[in-house]
């Protein structure tokens, strides 16, 4: 076997002896290269693509993701801190995307508009049941490609549903196809901060869910029960047993109240059995920090 | 105390397992997840004695308190997942008597044989005051947590050596430090972007992380709504 | 001269070892921490409209220092934000970069402010462009990791994410549908390239990030 990274991103691949010399195309850069040898001219061979086995690169704590479903395929690339993903689309297929998520894409793709869109009207207050205004991206008559990121740093995860139901942090939504049907949710803390708790997304049907996070994603499997501060959950399914709560004695941290979290200093609390995503930063913190820096209103 | 860092480098998060009756004291805001068997306590004081944080809390950035979270276990092998506010990572420093002074943005936790003394002023008031930097100096014996923003390298200063302010994260007492220009002469520094640096000499460790928050935010600052 | 980028993707920074006779051009602000052997000069990056150049870097300084040594010495040179690299080696050949991606470059490279062609009065990333040129390395970065695509024929990328293209690509900067679709969309400036070339692009834009931030802010 032949170990080798790509000169220009440091990808690294491993091949088998008899490629060597030969000239190959890097998966995620389009760096084109030859494949070291020992004492072997390079041939003028055509590009060698899918013979490529990527392994990990060892600066990524993450893997790039891959699949293909019934409905597109798909490459989560730059992981676990910038990711972003590429979704191929076959003629006539289409996603569904949260609005300014669109990084590229190729000609044969149309964009249509949500009715109400903007990102303003899209972080604002959704009532229980209405639905997300996302846009819709359609490969027309050729397959297209269309790469989407979120705003922030931080990883995406990919779900399939069929027919169970996750329950989504607001600005963790990023992609879905027709068939997952994404609406609003409140959760209260009883009592607790004026009726304000934990602003949820609720998402359920069959097809594909992209959601991102803030931060790096850790997923856990709940079974003794597990508590997780509010403003570091980014999904968890709806199997589990949950209650909105505030850790007697503690007081968290962050002045600034989001219309995402709901009221600082409320923890979940789950238990039952199921899985929970759980993000190692949170918007809150990165709110407080960034709010010193913001221009003052002139009068 | 048991430590793990998971999601290194830059989204860095520290997993604690701790026994019954072991604590430990974490910047308010940095508790991600945890096990059930724990009780909690907020105090804007060192758990070990010497309160007076009142001096450090008025150098304090508007808005900003340091208060401090207390976590003990109540029960066996318990699991609290910590993280700091921003992107970057996490190490554990092991304190053995000596003493640490650290950057206060890149204080995380420590455990209760290790004092935090926030009133520290020796680099200079006037030169922080705006950009919310205040300083933390840890001793006594037991684990210390320092996170970054950015990547955390660390130099054994043998002779000089000169670090730009903001990418400071802790260094060794027996460090001497006295703040100098960065350039030849003072006009170049500071239309440089330099303004001033701080100049290590002596021996010890010092602890830089490769992105400073200031800078970050002053670009970030200009795009965001007003308040 | 020994440049390493260091913790790359997301923290990318530059470890230089620097020789007498060696010489590194890098941004205001670009200093970590540096050997005190290292000496730092501060002069105009030359040639440009005090102005524009203004706006362009963030409102921050328009010098740039040089740093050299007389008897050798360790630098660490970084960005503002957090993010990728990348080093590309000049032999001639000319480059585009996004304005605030350059973080440094060797004195054979010449640096100039060119207007990436929009007929719309906007003040947003991708209305002017960084001209490289001449030979020697240049490091640039970008909010995100960057990544490198070959383009041939017509494909399409929101302007914040586009960090540096070949000049044998044309650009074209509009609206990414038509002006309902944008407008209503979310999705705010494209821009429409045209192959053959390379182009790199980064998986975050910063304009995102202000975007994202104030979405959750009162």
């Amino acid at each position: 076997m032949i170990q080798f990274e790509c000169p220009s991103c440091q990808k690294r691949y491993q091949v088998g002896d008899e490629l060597a010399g030969k000239q190959a195309k890097c998966r995620d850069c389009g760096q084109v290269m030859p494949i070291p040898a020992a004492a072997e001219a390079a041939e003028e061979d055509p590009v060698i693509l899918a013979s490529l086995v990527a392994t990990p690169s060892p600066r990524s704590s993450a893997k790039m993701l891959f699949g293909t479903t019934p409905e597109l395929s798909y490459e989560i690339t730059q992981r676990p801190d910038f990711a972003l993903v590429s979704i191929k689309l076959q003629p006539g297929r289409k996603i569904l995307a949260e609005p300014s998520a669109m990084v590229s894409m190729t000609r044969s793709v149309k964009l249509e508009a949500g009715l109400k869109g903007g990102l303003g009207k899209t972080f604002g207050k959704l009532l229980g049941g209405e639905s997300m205004i996302t846009n819709t991206f359609t490969a027309e008559n050729e397959s297209g490609e269309i790469m989407f990121a979120g705003g922030s740093a931080g990883d995406v995860a990919y779900q399939r549903l069929e027919g169970q139901t996750l329950y989504l942090q607001r600005g963790a939504y990023m992609l879905n196809t027709e068939g997952v049907e994404v609406t609003g949710k409140w959760q209260g803390a009883k009592g607790f901060f004026g009726g304000e708790g934990l602003v949820l997304l609720k998402a359920s049907g069959v097809g594909d869910l992209f959601f991102n996070s803030y931060g790096a994603i850790l997923e856990v499997d709940v079974k003794d029960g597990f508590i997780v501060d509010s403003g570091y959950i980014v999904a968890f399914e709806e199997t589990l047993d949950y209650h909105v709560t505030v850790l007697p004695g503690l007081r968290t941290g962050g002045k600034i109240k989001s219309l995402f979290f709901g009221g600082e200093g409320l923890v979940c609390e789950f238990s039952g059995a199921g899985r929970v995503w759980i993000q190692t930063r949170q918007v809150r913190s990165f709110l407080s920090w960034s709010n010193a820096f913001r221009p003052a209103k002139s009068n | 105390m048991q430590y793990e860092f998971l999601s290194r480098p830059a989204m860095t998060a520290a997993k604690l397992t701790l026994d019954a009756g072991e604590s430990i004291t974490c910047e308010v805001g940095a508790m991600i997840a945890m096990s059930r068997g724990f009780t909690g306590e907020t105090t804007s004081r060192n758990k070990g004695g010497s309160g007076g944080f009142v001096k450090g809390l008025k150098r304090m950035f508007a808005g900003e308190n340091f208060f401090l979270n207390h976590f003990t276990a109540t029960h066996h092998a318990q699991s609290l997942i910590i993280g700091p506010a921003m992107l970057g990572d996490i190490i554990h420093y092991p304190m053995t008597g000596g003493t640490l002074v650290v950057q206060g943005s890149s204080w995380l936790a420590s455990s209760s044989g290790v004092e935090i003394d926030a009133t520290f002023q020796g680099i200079g008031k006037a030169l922080f005051s705006g950009e919310g930097i205040f300083w933390v100096k840890c001793s006594g014996t037991g684990d210390l947590m320092l996170n970054s923003f950015g990547a955390i390298h660390c130099v054994e200063v043998n002779g000089e050596y000169v670090v730009d302010s903001g990418h400071i994260v802790a260094f060794e007492d027996t460090l001497e430090f006295h703040l100098g220009k960065a350039g030849k002469s003072l006009i170049g520094s500071f239309l440089g972007g330099e303004g001033l640096v701080c100049k290590f000499s002596g021996q010890g460790k010092l602890y830089f992380q490769s992105h400073n928050p200031p800078s970050f935010g002053k670009l970030l600052g200009p795009k965001l709504k007003p308040h | 001269m020994y440049a390493e980028i260091r913790d790359k993707p997301s923290f990318a920074n530059i470890h230089v070892k620097l020789q007498p006779g060696d010489q590194i051009i890098a941004e205001a602000d670009a200093m970590a921490c540096m050997s005190s052997s290292v000496d730092m000069d501060t002069q105009w990056s030359g040639g440009v409209v005090q102005g524009i150049l203004k706006r362009v870097f963030g409102g921050e300084s328009m010098f740039v220092n040089t740093f050299s040594t007389k008897t050798g010495g360790d630098l660490v040179l970084t960005q503002p934000f957090p993010g990728d690299m990348q080093c590309i080696e000049l032999n001639g050949n000319t480059m585009f970069l996004q304005p605030g991606a350059f973080v440094a470059c060797e004195p054979g490279v010449k640096l100039g402010l060119g207007w990436a062609g929009i007929k719309m009065f906007i003040a947003r990333e991708g209305l002017f462009r960084l001209k490289v040129s001449g030979t020697g390395r240049v490091w640039f970065g970008a909010y995100g990791g960057i990544f490198q695509k070959e383009i041939d024929g017509e494909f399409i990328v929101d302007s914040g994410h586009l960090v540096a293209y070949e000049p044998t690509i044309g650009i074209r900067i509009g609206l990414a549908g038509g002006i309902f679709s944008s407008f209503f969309s979310g999705e705010g400036l494209v821009t429409r390239i045209n192959g053959p070339g390379r182009i790199y692009m980064q998986s975050r834009s910063f304009d995102g990030l202000a975007a994202w931030t104030n979405a959750h802010l009162w």
